[in-house]
């Protein structure tokens, strides 16, 4: 299978702190890989670079097999942990941003993504008159109708209260088993992470290096909640959060 | 407290308010307790503005006044905003002019006016510039720190759908900025007037401030307490009037906090 990301001994130093160090990994064209690790092992800072957003310090990332600077940027979608719709754009508007950026209005296809992530009827409001939950997904349909080949989303379930992330989860786990993209997903959920990838890699603490990948091999399509019961989930579960766990104590030793 | 409900309500207190402050301050002339010399009467103070609106001394000397506050306000602000989007784009040009640019800003610039006078005459053109050059460093600098408070995650989040810099202005810088522009064209509003009701009392052949001017100088309370109602009718009428473009413009906003 081609390599739809990779990302080559990558490291990323701020002043004397160094981020990662020499991080090396792929991302298969439609795979779903999640990126897991202590806090502030910088699996946020390798979106930012792989979305140019950040210069590397050494390395090099990849996407789509274009390397190096601007190039590519529509073809990956980036959803942040923080909420960043336009709060003076209504939801339609919103929605409508990324087909602006490409100078082509799809009004079809913006009713269609706003159906999907069951927001019909809300498409005049502003996001500060829609709850949380319902911004992640104005933000879910504004990232896919940017149509990218690669999903980058940092967190994105993160700030959401336990039941929405597990209705969110879900309905975004149907939504791409349905467009099966690209997708790197950076989460502190360790469940989150096993339950919606085909891989899971483990970053160790500061300095980050990728510590184990992991394989789900559970079968798709997906129900979380069911997922989350199966015996295979569970031994994934201990597995990884045993070497997980010592990431984190490890990472709380260390001075921030 | 609780809060009067109907609009009818609000308006039935303010007007007992207004009735009250006239009854109490036509009371105590009446009966001696109050001089007119000093105070004037509300009844005097009546009948004055009504011969002054009918004649058309009010209405010229008014609009000599609206004139220079609009065309200050209005220059004074489309400078003001050019000038500090310019500044947040070229940061060389923001550290060079910085301290001289605070400087002016802290200088309490009516007392520019006597310079202005001897530049640009007693005529309206004295009292624009004075109100431009209140107007534009409020512009200025709210602009500047509106463009330097854009939401830096907005900004890279619309970045990597794509998007070209100039479309990155226009769509995120610019919108961003409407609220902090706006709180400071509330300000410059009242600010634009102060200045030309000033100049006009310092030198002025027409204009509100020439009345009060005036008035004092001839003594005549009655004319001073015409005048200033005058002007707080005009001050309210503008504010309301900024409001409600505000409210109109950044209704995304939601209620819109009013200082």
């Amino acid at each position: 299978m081609p390599a739809k990301v990779s990302v080559t001994n990558l490291s990323i130093a701020f002043g004397a702190t160094q981020a990662l160090e020499g991080v090396s990994l792929t991302v298969n064209d439609g795979e779903f890989v999640s990126i897991v690790g202590p806090s502030g092992c910088g699996k946020s800072t390798m979106l930012n670079v792989i979305a140019k957003l950040l210069p590397p310090s050494d390395g090099s990332t990849r996407v789509a097999g274009v390397e190096g600077n601007g190039a590519s940027a529509a073809k990956v979608g980036y959803m942040f942990q923080k909420d960043t719709l336009l709060p003076w754009a209504t939801t339609l508007d919103n929605v409508y941003l990324p087909m602006d950026v490409q100078g082509v209005r799809d009004s079809r296809k913006a009713g269609a993504l706003i159906d999907m992530v069951g927001l019909t009827g809300f498409e005049g409001h502003f996001p500060r008159q829609l709850s949380g939950g319902m911004r992640k997904r104005v933000q879910l349909a504004r990232l896919l109708a940017q149509d990218p080949d690669v999903l980058l989303m940092d967190e994105p379930f993160g700030a959401l209260d336990a039941q929405t992330r597990l209705i969110i989860q879900e309905e975004f786990l149907k939504i791409w088993e349905r467009s099966r993209k690209t997708v790197l997903f950076v989460t502190h959920d360790l469940q989150e992470a096993i339950a919606l990838s085909d891989r899971v890699v483990l970053i160790s603490a500061r300095p980050g290096r990728v510590k184990a990948v992991y394989r789900v091999d559970l079968a798709r399509p997906r129900h979380v909640e069911e997922v989350m019961a199966h015996p295979r989930f569970m031994a994934l579960f201990q597995e990884i959060w045993a070497s997980l766990k010592q990431e984190v104590l490890a990472s709380r030793e260390k001075p921030q | 407290m609780m809060t009067p409900g109907s609009r009818q309500e609000r308006w039935i207190l303010r007007a007992g308010v207004l009735v009250l402050i006239v009854l109490i301050w036509e009371g105590l002339c009446r009966v001696g307790l109050a001089s007119e010399f000093w105070v004037s009467r509300p009844f005097l103070i009546a009948a004055r503005l009504r011969d002054a609106a009918l004649s058309s001394t009010l209405w010229f000397h008014m609009g000599v006044t609206v004139t220079e506050t609009v065309f200050g306000f209005l220059f004074g602000a489309m400078a003001g905003i050019l000038a500090g989007f310019a500044l947040a784009r070229w940061r060389r040009a923001h550290v060079a002019l910085d301290p001289y640019l605070m400087g002016v800003y802290a200088l309490p610039r009516v007392a520019l006016a006597p310079l202005f006078i001897m530049w640009f005459g007693i005529g309206i053109p004295s009292k624009i510039m004075l109100a431009i050059s209140i107007v534009f460093f409020i512009l200025l600098i709210n602009t500047y720190v509106g463009v330097q408070n854009v939401d830096q995650d907005l900004v890279n989040a619309v970045k990597t759908m794509g998007a070209p810099p100039r479309f990155v202005t226009r769509r995120v810088v610019l919108p961003s900025c409407v609220p902090w522009i706006f709180s400071g064209l509330r300000i410059s509003m009242a600010l634009a007037l102060t200045a030309s009701v000033v100049g006009e009392m310092l030198a002025a052949q027409y204009g509100l401030g020439f009345m009060l001017a005036r008035a004092s100088g001839t003594f005549d309370t009655t004319g001073i307490f015409m005048v200033l109602i005058v002007l707080a009718l005009l001050a309210v009428g503008t504010y309301n009037l900024m409001s409600r473009l505000e409210k109109r413009l950044l209704h995304w906003r939601g209620d819109t906090i009013t200082v």
